[in-house]
């Protein structure tokens, strides 16, 4: 006889339904649902990509990089990216750029040589390479 | 050269030389130009579909790929040419209809199907590998619901007609997309999704539909049947995927092991897991991955129509009330989405058995 078979799995069932059931409240209760993303939004929505506060992480991000902090650069970057996703898309209009291309993959390379080692501009340089290249479309 | 042998195959070699060929049509079409890791994977195509016709706004996710089209042309081709085609339904279209937008949703949360799953492991993507253990797992676990008598009331056999209506479809958006392609595409980016040539993905598609239907493709059902029955034929298929995949990555240089770099992916692994443990989990209870319910629903199959039009629907929600991840991570909504699906596919699999 198996051991999960019967009552037993219904039992289980029973169980793993009320953790899901738990663990779907606690998410609610503790997430953020007001998402969707900006991107979704037709031109005039609400929720429209923030292009006014896209374009001023940018120009925090350039004034970061000049001044020679790159890990304050990625945050901004990524900051501007979340604001406005089409900033990192090579196909849009609103593209930062081939350079900025060509910079992202020179700071990944520095950060994997250790030349760059904060935790946190390496998690953004990857969330922007990843968003970069990647995804369903 | 037997044709029969060609046209029915059975053996092991025949089904992992058919899922080594679609491995590697799907690593060329990302060659060619779809994005990284999705040169086949019914629910990103599905999500790009439901954007093209305006289902959502999202204009980098809208493009009436050709893929799917032929994916079902060529099953439906397939399944007519060797007198498979049986229009057949009214067993479970309401719990297909469920089943399909969960399992879609719970896709979109992982970012992938199963194949894609597979092609993002065979790119070196470890988030890809933990969801295809994920996957194994939702397998598993379901057959023990399987062995215990779990089953869905079966389909009764309807006038041919009825089966044509997905076939039909398919045949008209194909044929308009063929002119005027771009225009299903939203307006803001040059083409919408990022694309292989439209001929490229239609053939393909084409091909896929036809050597799915040809060799009952799917991943969630080669683990089912290796570990209901000891019968490794049909895992034979997308192991060989899996290996052609990660060769032609290997030769072409795309193949690099990674975490945090992995395009397009989120680096949630616990949620990678378990987003696809449901999916498996309930793609073994509604008898098919969102390709395999593709390829049923041109075979005839109602029940799979009703489960793609779940997909369909889901693919639409997923982007307009946030459900679907991003590089950024699983969203909140994401998360309820996968809990939800998997507390459906609980009751469900409790209370379909006999004798419980």
């Amino acid at each position: 006889m198996e051991i999960l078979s019967g009552k037993r799995l219904t039992l289980l069932a029973v169980i793993l339904s009320a953790a899901s059931i738990a663990g779907g409240i606690g998410v609610a209760a503790t997430g953020d649902l007001r998402l969707p993303a900006a991107d979704v939004a037709r031109p005039g929505d609400a929720g429209a990509p923030d292009r006014a506060g896209a374009s001023a992480e940018v120009a925090l991000a350039k004034e970061a990089e000049s001044g020679g902090d790159v890990a304050a650069a990625l945050a901004h970057y990524r900051a501007a990216t979340l604001l406005d996703p089409r900033l990192v898309d090579p196909r849009s209009p609103v593209f930062l750029g081939p350079g900025f291309e060509a910079r992202l993959k020179d700071w990944i390379a520095a950060q994997k040589k250790g030349v760059v080692g904060d935790p946190r501009a390496r998690s953004d340089a990857a969330y922007l390479f990843r968003r970069m290249y990647g995804g369903c479309g | 050269m037997n044709w029969r042998k060609a046209l029915y195959p059975e053996s092991a070699a025949l089904l992992a030389a058919a899922g080594a060929l679609l491995g590697a049509l799907a690593v060329g079409l990302t060659v060619l130009g779809n994005p990284a890791s999705t040169g086949l994977c019914a629910s990103c195509f599905l999500v790009n579909a439901a954007g093209a016709v305006g289902l959502h706004a999202r204009e980098s996710q809208s493009y009436l790929r050709p893929e799917i089209l032929g994916i079902v042309l060529g099953a439906f081709f397939a399944a007519t040419a060797t007198r498979e085609f049986r229009a057949r339904g009214g067993g479970s279209p309401v719990r297909h209809f469920l089943g399909g937008a969960f399992i879609l949703l719970g896709c979109e949360v992982f970012i992938g199907c199963p194949i894609k799953a597979l092609l993002r492991t065979a790119g070196g993507g470890a988030a890809g590998g933990v969801g295809l253990a994920g996957l194994i797992a939702g397998v598993l676990f379901a057959t023990a619901y399987l062995r215990d008598g779990f089953s869905l009331p079966a389909p009764s056999m309807l006038p041919e007609g009825a089966g044509l209506v997905l076939p039909a479809a398919a045949f008209l958006l194909l044929a308009l997309a063929s002119g005027v392609a771009e225009s299903f595409a939203a307006s803001g980016f040059p083409a919408g999704a990022r694309h292989a040539p439209f001929a490229a993905s239609a053939a393909a598609g084409l091909l896929f539909g036809a050597v799915g239907q040809r060799t009952r493709f799917c991943v969630t059902g080669g683990v089912r049947t290796a570990a209901l029955a000891r019968d490794f034929r049909e895992a034979a298929g997308p192991l060989a995927f899996l290996l052609a995949a990660l060769l032609l990555n290997l030769f072409t240089g795309d193949f690099t092991p990674t975490l945090s770099l992995e395009p397009g992916a989120h680096t949630d692994l616990p949620w990678a897991f378990l987003a696809l443990a449901m999916v498996g989990f309930g793609a073994v209870l509604v008898n098919g991955c969102p390709f395999r319910q593709l390829v049923r629903a041109s075979s005839g199959d109602l029940d799979a129509v009703a489960a793609v039009a779940g997909m369909v629907l889901a693919a639409a929600l997923s982007v307009r009330w946030g459900i679907g991840s991003s590089p950024a991570g699983v969203t909140a909504a994401g998360k309820i989405a996968v809990l939800l699906g998997c507390v459906f596919f609980l009751v469900l699999a409790a209370w379909k058995r006999k004798g419980e």
